[in-house]
């Protein structure tokens, strides 16, 4: 836009683009023979080698297909002090690939299927600002995101149901992986008992009465990185921020659990012990998945601190190199939340579904590293 | 490797020259048409079906532990949430425990049942056929009865699940599920040979699997005649089985194999952690369940060969089930069949069916003896059920009875004092989102 004459005058404005664009993607993540029904090896008893079923054949297995729809803008001002790209978005999934449960009774657990229907929009900033030139120069880059999704459809609208240790669901109307179980309204003064919200007013607490008690979705997330330089010296601090997701505390399943095994968190010096005592620990744990044990995950993370000096070029040019930097790095050098585990980042599955999210259960936290280093280019 | 496979697909589409598309084949597994077309194949499915057996919802774990874990042989001292909830007799439907036994049954009728579909299409010799066919029948019919064992009246599944069309089956009732199950021992009964290895069935596992069906179905319909089919196929295994019970109790865990009537084989590669679920943390296992003092108490202070060979005590002074012993390599055999129990299904179909007051107390006292204890004088019927009843207990305790007795004879309620509906284990969650016609029991 920058080139239309009516631009011309704005001479603050150096780039100025608009963007649309409409798309269809597939996504063939469908393991290899999906459509087949399959046998397989390894299901001996002593003495002989022996086969069992192992996948139900699905003929009409296809790719699923997002059609994405992206309106965007890109421009910088000020000789390039401040740029900006933004992005909106929206992306509709049809035919959704996922393993769709089946009765058990059919000696199957799964099928691969394209079961339904998923939506995702959002918005994606991009910022970079140069807020004090040389010879301190200060420039910072910011990225935002935000993503909703939401479940649009499902094969006869059946629920994906507890999926993993923190109980995620894909159920239509709600996004992927959230949380499904019972709500827990606190101790019972009386007896020290959870008490549970008895939602379809039965007189039972069944799992009938769970619902929606957590969404491992972010709000937001975001990055700040800000680099200061001076002379030789470079100081980069980039922040990483994760807003308004849930996460399931798996670990407190049995650390709150007064089972007499496995160590115990310091909540349990407030459990319930006498009648009268009001309190949110109660006096044994129990096998509920309930909102007892859902946390807020926000968190802003140091995520890296990096502090380098480079050498003199005139200097190193006579020893035969181009560059010399030395430098000190912290990763994850501190963590602003209020999640009571070791790490709210992480996820006992390791990634490998993108269904069972947010759960923490005894997962090793990030460690914090420390880096000393010398870069050399000859 | 695979993208060439795939460039070798876009070449053959380019030229176009090939008549046919090229069709890539599973190398790892095999598809369903291929598993079972010859006689290697069926013994391969065959080997899975009692492979299913070992899973942890079948005799590898929860088929013994439960039983006694929701009745009073054992209480929960462990970290597994699912079996707090099977000792407080407050399962919810999302239980893994209760959907892993549903699971692995249906697991076991499904294999066999794909083995059910193709034999007659297959050559071999009609031993060769038998024998596999009965095989499969018995199998199918220890499924069924596990699960009425648990969840009452529950899907008769005879057909192999090969597509989705089918699989919203609803329930059948107690009576039809036992129709299905005497029916396909009855069979198979007629097919296995008599005498078979460690591990696999016999004419004579299908015989005493019956005696123990029949006895079920009688308690449920009261039927005298049942009681008799009972009594008379207890009979035939006590007399034609060739069966002796253990010289002493002890014995049955320490390699006496001639009480044996069916077990399930485990070896170091297809191994099951019932010892690691029994021994105490002292001796590295995980203490899961134990039994408690209120059993340990019931023992007779004679009866003391039942009671060593059943629980032990460790250094810390933590009593702990024993007859699972290996801890290291799992590889403990585990009776679903033996021949004590015979004596006291024909007691017991007896005893309620107002059956001989003398053979009622000779059996029972066949058991006593084995075990030193003195001989019951009592006469009485009612007596005499409760004594058979504890006699079970202290028999079988950690052999997966536990439950089904007392269901069996409608004592659950009383004995465990627990509310008459939770004496069925609820349809697992995940069942009831996905068979349509699926209904759930009575308080879940």
């Amino acid at each position: 836009m920058t080139e239309e004459p009516f631009m011309k005058k704005l001479s603050f404005i150096n780039e100025l683009r608009l963007r649309a664009s409409y798309g269809l993607t597939g996504n063939d993540g469908i393991g290899d023979f999906a459509s087949l029904g399959l046998y397989g090896g390894g299901y001996n008893y002593p003495g002989s080698s022996g086969i069992a079923p192992t996948q139900l054949p699905n003929p009409d297995l296809k790719w699923e297909t997002t059609t994405q729809t992206d309106l965007g803008i890109d421009f910088s001002l000020f000789k390039d002090r401040i740029s900006l790209n933004l992005d909106v978005y929206y992306n509709h999934t049809r035919d959704l690939l996922l393993d769709r449960p089946v009765p058990l009774s059919t000696g199957f657990s799964t099928i691969s299927s394209n079961i339904g229907q998923l939506e995702n929009k959002g918005i994606e900033i991009v910022l970079n600002t140069l807020n004090i030139k040389k010879p301190f120069s200060w420039t910072t880059s910011l990225n935002f995101s935000l993503n909703r999704n939401k479940v649009l459809s499902l094969y006869n609208n059946t629920p994906i149901d507890d999926m993993g240790r923190g109980g995620n669901r894909v159920m239509v109307g709600e996004p992927v992986g959230i949380f499904y179980g019972l709500k827990c309204l606190g101790v019972d003064p009386t007896t020290g008992n959870l008490v549970y919200a008895d939602l379809n007013g039965d007189g039972i607490i069944t799992s009938d009465d769970r619902t929606v008690i957590g969404n491992p979705n972010p709000k937001f997330t975001g990055g700040v990185t800000n680099t200061f330089s001076y002379k030789s010296f470079e100081l980069s601090i980039f922040l990483q921020i994760v807003y308004g997701n849930d996460v399931f505390n798996a670990t407190n399943i049995y650390l709150e659990s007064a089972d007499g095994i496995d160590q115990q968190t310091i909540a349990m010096v407030d459990r319930w012990k006498k009648p009268g005592d009001i309190t949110n620990m109660p006096r044994v744990g129990d096998a509920y998945k309930s909102s007892r044990f859902i946390e807020d995950g926000s968190f802003l993370r140091i995520k890296n601190v990096t502090l380098s000096y480079s050498f003199n070029k005139k200097w190193i040019s006579k020893i035969g190199m181009k560059t010399a930097k030395l430098y000190a790095t912290v990763q994850n050098l501190f963590t602003f939340t209020k999640y009571s585990g070791m790490d709210p980042e992480v996820n006992y599955y390791g990634g490998s579904s993108n269904i069972i999210i947010g759960t923490d259960f005894f997962t090793y936290p990030q460690s914090r590293t420390i880096l000393l280093g010398l870069n050399l280019v000859f | 490797m695979k993208t060439s496979k795939y460039l070798l697909i876009l070449f053959t589409l380019l030229l176009g020259s090939c008549t046919k598309m090229l069709e890539v084949q599973p190398t790892a597994s095999m598809s369903a048409a291929e598993a079972i077309q010859d006689k290697t194949g069926v013994d391969r499915a065959i080997t899975g079906g009692y492979n299913a057996l070992q899973a942890v919802g079948s005799y590898g774990r929860n088929q013994i532990i439960v039983e006694d874990l929701a009745a009073d042989n054992l209480i929960w001292t462990g970290t597994t949430q699912d079996y707090a909830q099977i000792a407080n007799n407050l399962i919810a439907a999302d239980n893994g425990v209760n959907e892993g036994i549903w699971g692995a049954n249906y697991d076991c009728i499904n294999r066999v049942n794909n083995v059910l579909a193709r034999i007659d299409d297959i050559s071999m010799t009609t031993d060769e056929r038998n024998t596999y066919s009965g095989d499969a029948l018995f199998l199918r019919a220890l499924s069924h009865f596990n699960l009425i064992g648990f969840f009452g009246g529950v899907p008769i599944k005879t057909q192999p699940t090969l597509d989705l069309s089918n699989i919203d089956q609803a329930r059948n009732t107690m009576a039809e599920v036992y129709a299905q199950i005497i029916s396909d021992l009855l069979d198979a009964e007629q097919k296995l040979p008599l005498s078979r290895p460690l591990g696999k069935a016999s004419a004579f596992s299908a015989t005493a699997l019956l005696a123990r069906a029949y006895l079920g179905l009688f308690q449920l319909n009261n039927d005298p005649a049942v009681a008799a089919l009972a009594v008379a196929k207890a009979d035939k295994v006590i007399n034609e089985g060739g069966f002796i019970l253990a010289p002493s109790y002890g014995d049955l865990f320490k390699g006496n194999t001639t009480e044996s009537i069916f077990e399930v084989a485990f070896d170091v590669q297809n191994s099951n952690r019932l010892a690691q679920y029994f021994f105490p943390r002292s001796l590295t296992g995980r203490y899961e369940i134990s039994p408690p003092d209120a059993f340990i108490q019931t023992f007779d202070a004679i009866d003391t060969s039942r009671f060593n060979a059943s629980i032990a005590i460790d250094s810390t002074n933590m009593p702990y089930g024993y007859k699972y012993r290996d801890i290291t390599g799992g590889t403990d055999r585990v009776y679903v069949l033996r021949l004590a129990e015979m004596y006291l299904i024909r007691a017991e179909a007896l005893a309620y069916s107002n059956g001989s007051i003398e053979s009622i107390q000779n059996d029972i006292n066949v058991i006593r003896n084995r075990a030193g204890l003195l001989p019951v004088t009592a006469t009485d019927y009612n007596e005499l059920k409760l004594i058979i009843e504890n006699e079970r207990r202290h028999e079988f305790a950690f052999e997966g009875q536990r439950w089904s007795d007392l269901v069996r004879t409608k004592r659950a309620a009383t004995v465990l004092n627990i509310p008459e509906k939770f004496t069925l284990f609820p349809i697992p969650l995940s069942e009831m989102q996905t068979n349509k016609k699926m209904t759930q029991n009575p308080g879940y």
